[in-house]
């Protein structure tokens, strides 16, 4: 079954383009990671996967219909915002006895087990939570709504390193009982890559890339070197980024690497490592 | 019927806490009100009580596209899930109101009738001309749809529209209803208001009715404010 299908989407905020022919496919539940630089259209994106904003032209279709004043199918779609709203009177029991009502799925035994595993007090207004302990509730909702299309904006903002740990474990865990289409937007993309198998990247309000994430794990490499030996070997077009020391030059290159890549570097003494995810999505979203 | 059930409850949390107050503000008000018929016994004590729940059935609206609305969306409700259950929320929190409001105005009369309390609460009923306690509930009922429907139509233009546009066309209709008011002929109209109040009151409930529909159209696509 489709789970998502984005065709040729637009979305305008006003006069301003937002979102510019977004195409892309899912028919897999999988963990997708989202990343993009700000301002990219990623929230607008979400809010239009839930069903909370409609597209100004395209087509789009999630759990094989249009999610907007759609709730047969929200039911099944989760969006947890980065500050997600809660009542200004809302306590932790409040919260998840309402996300109970509006999620087909929810899963009440492992709410209360996040809960303790998060050491939320039930009771205490969320109003009065710090930002992590907000964040919390909200983990705490989108897992335990298992919903068919879970959507995470920047979930682990606010965590401790000890929190962001029993996320990424509570979110293994869940997915693996309970395989579903789960995506995760962070500017943070070392901290969700081990977790995500795709990786969709929206650059200048268009996915530019929604490849799997072992596209991104060989793509992108570090090398140092004379230019005109690098040059002599990869494509100055695919030259992303370059900096100069000492009569040497360090560039970064959008290529895969290979063993051929290696052997040829080797045999013109250009140092060659991978590039860091994060640098190189930065690079070649610039 | 279940797909409302989330944001029924959302809706309510909220209303719930001020049905409490404004149940509880009115009690206060009865209470002073029969303690100086009792204690001090003035002539001509024609007190009313109906000031804070009309008020608040008038000023309800304005804050139900705020939290609820950001919270039932947030978690996946649907804006037209919200209207319909926003609907049935109202129609209850008027029917709660206008009981609270009834069962206090009769006791505070039975109180009278059976004390030397010279107090008379007002009820506007009687300024319709009706006199039994279910035209007195009638006419609440009248009053808090025509108070709700549009204290909601105009939250919902202004959600829609922004202050500035509607401060603008507020601005245009008064202008319009002032020349009006100055350079036509007011006579006739007023001589039917007079002759008619009952059935304008009947009108002024279906026009809340119709204020409360056009919400719909007016909220069912808005982009959201969260």
């Amino acid at each position: 079954m489709t789970i998502i299908d984005v065709r040729n989407v637009d979305f305008k905020y006003k006069d301003e383009l937002v979102l510019k022919n977004i195409t892309f496919h899912e028919d897999a539940p999988v963990i997708t990671g989202l990343w993009g630089r700000n301002g990219a259209g990623k929230t607008t994106l979400m809010k239009l996967l839930s069903g909370q904003e409609r597209e100004v032209s395209g087509n789009l279709s999630v759990l094989g219909a249009h999610p907007f004043n759609n709730s047969v199918i929200t039911k099944n779609i989760s969006y947890l915002r980065e500050d997600h709203y809660f009542g200004k009177s809302w306590t932790v029991k409040d919260a998840l006895h309402f996300a109970s009502l509006f999620n087909e799925n929810w899963k009440q035994e492992e709410a209360d087990a996040l809960i303790e595993q998060f050491k939320l007090p039930r009771k205490k207004k969320i109003t009065s939570f710090s930002k992590g302990m907000h964040t919390m509730v909200q983990l705490v909702i989108g897992l335990a709504s298992h919903s068919k299309v879970t959507i995470f904006d920047e979930p682990t903002n606010g965590l401790d390193a000890h929190a962001r740990k029993q996320f990424f474990q509570a979110l293994k865990d869940s997915y693996e009982k309970d395989p579903r289409y789960i995506l995760i937007s962070s500017h943070h993309i070392n901290e969700i890559e081990p977790l995500c198998e795709k990786l969709m990247i929206i650059s200048d309000h268009i996915v530019q890339f929604h490849e799997p994430i072992e596209y991104f794990q060989t793509q992108g490499v570090s090398m140092m070197g004379k230019i005109e030996d690098i040059e002599s070997i990869v494509d100055p077009e695919n030259i992303l980024e370059t900096t100069h020391m000492m009569g040497q030059s360090k560039v970064m290159v959008n290529v895969a690497l290979t063993k051929e890549l290696q052997a040829a570097c080797e045999q013109n003494n250009i140092q060659l490592e991978k590039a860091s995810m994060q640098d190189f999505l930065v690079n070649i979203t610039s | 019927m279940n797909h409302l059930k989330g944001p029924i409850k959302i809706i309510f949390k909220d209303l719930k806490l001020q049905l409490y107050i404004f149940t509880a503000i009115t009690l206060v008000l009865v209470i002073i009100y029969n303690g100086v018929g009792l204690y001090v016994g003035p002539d001509n004590f024609y007190p009313f009580i109906s000031g804070p729940i009309y008020g608040i059935l008038l000023f309800t609206p304005f804050f139900m596209f705020g939290d609820a609305l950001k919270s039932t969306i947030g978690l996946g409700g649907t804006r037209i899930n919200y209207l319909t259950s926003l609907i049935i929320n109202y129609l209850v929190y008027i029917i709660s109101l206008v009981i609270v409001h009834n069962v206090l105005f009769q006791l505070s009369e039975l109180i009278t009738d059976h004390t030397k309390s010279t107090m008379h609460i007002y009820h506007i009923a009687s300024f319709f001309g009706v006199s039994n306690a279910i035209s007195y509930f009638w006419v609440d009922m009248l009053i808090g749809i025509f108070f709700v429907g549009t204290g909601t139509i105009i939250a919902a233009v202004l959600y829609r529209f922004g202050y500035v546009w509607t401060l603008g066309i507020t601005l245009g209709l008064g202008v319009l209803g002032f020349l009006w008011f100055t350079l036509g002929d007011m006579g006739k109209i007023l001589k039917w208001i007079l002759e008619n109040k009952y059935l304008l009151l009947h009108l002024l409930g279906v026009l809340g009715v119709v204020c409360m529909m056009l919400t719909y159209p007016l909220m069912k696509q808005v982009k959201l404010k969260l």
